[in-house]
């Protein structure tokens, strides 16, 4: 009950529903059911319960995490696929060559693209949860590898934060359709022409990050245009650090 | 709208009830298939409340415990019976389908 604030007047109300609710469980269905009291405990007292305006705010901000978190992990992984397709030795013999550290951080990567892709088309808690594993896996490989990272370490920074945003989206709170297609459209379009210039195929340069910021500035017109734009736009704004972090290094 | 908010409006639709009360409509109503824990339950209900949607009746002390008693509201009301006719649509048109109708032009 002390993990609720104070404003909060129903707590012992729900304490006592609590109590009522878990008297018959089993130990472990209890413990789940108290750790689940927790969660609302603490989401209330950091105004991330989903009545609030946080909850409401992470709610719209946390489909557009999850696919910047999906584009940054596809253009990554197209990378490390590029570097091992385009190299001079057969793809199968770099593959076998593969150091644990090097198949750790694409381990991370596809996590990030694949939890992003998976939350936003149908399991939203299943995907935002392995996307978080890979967003943090990514973050604390930095201290394991900083040599995969840039020497100020923004893109560890964003990956946290990201995470942060997506945890942040109270649970049950499946994102609405049309922000989580605009998001996967965002993806999508910020990915694919990275994806054919590391592959060689594509004229227009993506230097400097410039091309996940033009989408970002893209999704961020489309989003203003709706009814809730501004919400939105910042929504997108604190969703898109990963996208930022490239761009920033640049400068 | 989420399958457990519809579900909360659902057992205050005939009836005010109380947190533990709406949690055992619930499971009643789905037979044992929607059971929701105590952290979840009060986040949709104060969602509703929030929303409009449901509102509380009055306050009552069982056993020297406060408990507040809820009920739908006009709007929560309106909602809920936009959501059976969508539903009725839905599974009318299941229900033709396998009978072996075939799908409107569009």
């Amino acid at each position: 009950m002390r993990l609720y604030p104070a404003r909060y007047q129903a707590a012992a109300e729900i304490l006592d529903v609590h109590r009522e609710m878990t008297m018959d469980l089993s130990r472990l269905a209890r413990l789940r059911a108290d750790a689940d009291l927790v969660a609302h405990a603490m989401r209330v007292r950091l105004g991330l319960d989903s009545a609030s305006a946080g909850g409401r705010f992470f709610e719209l901000a946390a489909p557009f995490a999850l696919a910047v978190a999906a584009a940054c992990g596809g253009i990554e992984l197209m990378r490390w696929y590029a570097g091992v397709a385009i190299s001079p030795g057969s793809t199968w013999s770099q593959l076998a060559t593969t150091d644990l550290r090097q198949g750790l951080h694409v381990v991370f990567l596809l996590l990030m693209c694949g939890g992003g892709i998976v939350a936003l088309l149908e399991y939203w808690r299943f995907g935002s949860r392995l996307s978080v594993v890979g967003l943090l896996g990514f973050a604390a490989f930095w201290f394991v590898a900083p040599g995969y990272y840039e020497e100020l370490p923004l893109e560890v920074i964003a990956a946290v934060l990201t995470a942060l945003v997506i945890l942040a989206c109270p649970p049950q709170r499946r994102a609405h359709r049309k922000p989580a297609t605009v998001a996967g459209a965002m993806a999508a379009i910020a990915w694919f022409p990275s994806a054919l210039v590391l592959t060689r195929g594509f004229v227009v340069s993506t230097d400097y990050g410039a091309w996940p910021l033009l989408t970002l500035i893209l999704t961020g017109v489309v989003c203003y245009a709706r009814p809730s734009g501004l919400r939105t736009l910042a929504a997108l704004a604190v969703a898109s650090p990963l996208f930022l972090a490239p761009a920033l290094i640049s400068l | 709208m989420q399958e457990l908010a519809l579900l909360l409006l659902t057992a205050l639709a005939n009836e005010s009830r109380h947190g533990y009360a709406i949690a055992q409509e619930v499971k009643a109503i789905t037979d044992g298939r929607v059971a929701p824990r105590t952290g979840a339950l009060y986040g949709a209900l104060d969602r509703l409340l929030a929303d409009g949607l449901i509102a509380v009746e009055r306050e009552e002390v069982v056993g020297g415990r406060a408990r507040r008693i809820f009920a739908l509201t006009a709007d929560g009301r309106g909602r809920l019976e936009t959501e059976a006719e969508r539903l009725a649509a839905t599974a009318q048109e299941m229900r033709r389908r396998l009978a072996g109708g075939t799908a409107p032009a569009t």
